[in-house]
């Protein structure tokens, strides 16, 4: 980059300090273009399921950052990252959201850029002085230096060099793998449609707000006491077998039970909450038919053994830093895609897993609703609450955010993770604002 | 339009009007009465959506999930909805058949919703599958079809 937007004598070390984040990063449009910047022109960012584009030509659009981008499946079945942008005038490439190419014909002049984002062809090319060659590369479609799959999971890079996927990724491999061998055929697809809602907010607030353990006590207080004092019960039959009223119900623990959850932060950034079923806080599945016939296809293809420890797992609210949440257990992921600095976009998606019964895609369908839809009984209050803070904020009077709860607690716990707290605290905000203080300040 | 379906066609409208003003009015426990015992409230995530188990939707509720939806509008503390945002429900370009032995009303919405300084506007085309139930009609199926599915929301916390 010719501008380094670095220099405007931010002191990042200062405004990321351990025990809070300076108000600024959250509503201070220069930080925002910093950010763009070295973290998500840098870092490795999640931008598609491989189910997405399986065959060559496949595309699906999306963003790194405020960078829209292109995922596409090349000829020899590579993936690629190609900026929307046509490199004639500028103009948006692709509008609808996903599709099949052969090339990439922009609506405006026609230049036409082939799978790999290299320039094909430009009317009237004759025109031109003899210095413009269609092979010349500058002329393609910016391409991300780094795309890797992790079993499925596609992330790119924008910067050449930078840590290797999986180290990145760090234990949250843990949480990935899960979900694709929860799948008794090995595979899993993005299916049943997503959701896109947006808020009035900074994007780190929803990585920030996931796994605090204190929040759903009083945030998700209406719909907790709601379920709790509910005495009908759905026709199971119909589209929701208890899943509603049960995600409802479940943010209704004690700040005592909350507090034997165990809090993993990495410092990569990541986290996810730990210890609900060996806590006895969410009691495993009671097991129905569905879940009988689905445990013994996993048992077919893993063994007994194994595929106790996959449905076991214990891991809830798994954050890939900056922008992933995979949900193992329902089968679902969240996207954060900042727009702007007080604006952002999230996605939800679920998985179909191969070899499972339908009604285990169905029950997923309805997790995914119940906790991403525009219209969740439960997400409409976090986002509320985004909202809420984003104008706070954005008043000025307060300099700096407080995440000193369980501070002193944050302890180093070996090779699985940077840090772990057993008890309530804001460790997994802290794990965020150390990678971030550290992706922001690096040159 | 003979004279039989004009009377039918009047019914229903002043029926899809009433539902409004039950919504616009915040008397959701009456909006609830007006669902048959098996009634569902369907929002789909696409105009072409088939069934609610395949495809995720914004909101597919039966009377007893519904039920829920409704008792946590009136909590207090509500955050997406507290305060509530005045509504209005404005129903028009009605048709009304008769099929099966079941009353199937298309109609469009507009809801413009003000919540303190924010205005949010939803619009769509809705299905009514009434049946009918003393000398008015019960719903069997209310389904919306937003022009907003399948795009980017805002939070959606009022029935619409
Ligand atoms: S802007 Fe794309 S061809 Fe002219
Ligand atoms: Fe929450």
């Amino acid at each position: 980059m010719n501008d380094q937007p670095g220099n405007f004598n931010i002191d990042i070390a200062d405004v990321a300090r351990d025990e809070g984040m300076g108000a600024r990063a959250y509503t201070d449009p220069v930080i925002f273009d910093l950010e763009m910047e070295r973290i998500f022109r840098r870092a490795w960012i999640f931008v598609g399921h491989e189910s997405q584009v399986r065959k060559p030509g496949d595309f699906c659009r999306t963003r790194m950052g405020v960078d829209e981008v292109l995922l596409v499946r090349q000829q020899d079945g590579s993936l690629r990252v190609l900026s929307n942008a046509c490199t004639h005038r500028g103009t948006r490439l692709c509008a609808g959201s996903s599709g099949s190419a052969i090339s990439f014909v922009c609506p405006y002049h026609a230049w036409a850029f082939g799978l790999d984002g290299k320039l094909k062809f430009v009317p009237d090319v004759q025109s031109y002085p003899a210095s413009f060659t269609i092979s010349d590369p500058s002329l393609g479609l910016k391409s991300a230096p780094r795309v890797e799959s992790y079993r499925g999971f596609v992330f790119a890079s924008l910067a050449p060099d930078g840590p290797a996927l999986t180290d990145f990724l760090g234990p949250m491999t843990d949480a990935i793998d899960n979900l694709v061998d929860r799948a008794p055929g090995g595979e899993i697809e993005i299916a049943g449609g997503s959701f896109r809602v947006r808020y009035p907010g900074n994007w780190k607030l929803h990585h920030e707000n996931a796994n605090d353990t204190v929040h759903p006590s009083f945030v998700h207080e209406s719909s907790v006491s709601t379920a709790n004092k509910s005495k009908v019960d759905p026709d199971p039959r119909l589209i929701d077998r208890g899943q509603t009223k049960g995600m409802m119900a479940s943010n209704g623990l004690t700040p005592k039970d909350w507090n034997a959850i165990e809090l993993n932060g990495m410092a990569q950034g990541h986290s996810f909450m730990g210890g609900f079923y060996k806590a006895g806080l969410l009691s495993r599945q009671t097991e129905d038919e569905v879940m009988r016939t689905y445990r013994e296809a996993l048992e077919a293809t893993h063994g007994v053994q194994k595929a106790a420890d996959i449905l076991g797992m214990d891991r809830f609210n798994n954050l890939v830093w900056p922008t992933l949440n995979v949900n193992a257990q329902f089968h679902q992921i969240r996207v954060v895609h900042p727009v702007s600095v007080n604006e952002t976009i999230l996605e939800g998606y679920c998985f179909r897993l191969a070899g499972a019964p339908d009604e285990i895609f169905h029950r997923a369908v309805r997790f995914l609703g119940a906790l991403v839809s525009p219209a969740s009984m439960i997400f409409s209050d976090d986002l509320e609450i985004f909202g809420r803070v984003q104008r706070g904020l954005e008043s000025g009077v307060l300099p700096r955010l407080d995440s000193r709860r369980g501070i002193e607690k944050d302890a180093p716990a070996g090779e699985d993770c940077s840090y772990r707290s057993t008890t309530s605290s804001e460790l997994p905000i802290r794990s965020q604002l150390r990678a971030w203080r550290e992706w922001m300040i690096a040159q | 339009m003979n004279l039989q379906l004009l009377t039918l066609h009047h019914a229903v409208s002043a029926f899809l009007a009433y539902e409004a003003e039950l919504l616009d009015g915040r008397d959701f426990h009456g909006w609830l009465d007006l669902f048959e015992e098996d009634g569902v409230y369907w929002v789909p995530t696409s105009r072409d959506q088939a069934d609610m188990k395949n495809q995720v939707s914004i909101m597919a509720e039966d009377k007893a999930l519904l039920g829920l939806r409704v008792e946590r509008l009136g909590h207090p503390h509500a955050y997406s909805i507290e305060p509530y945002p005045a509504t209005v429900h404005l129903v028009g370009n009605i048709t009304v058949r008769e099929e099966n032995g079941q009353i199937v009303a298309r109609s469009k919405l507009i809801v413009e919703e003000l919540r303190e300084d924010r205005p949010t506007r939803w619009g769509g085309s809705v299905t009514h599958t009434l049946r009918r139930r003393g000398d008015g009609f019960g719903i069997v199926l209310k389904r919306v079809d937003l022009i907003q599915a399948g795009g980017t929301f805002t939070p959606i916390s009022i029935p619409l």
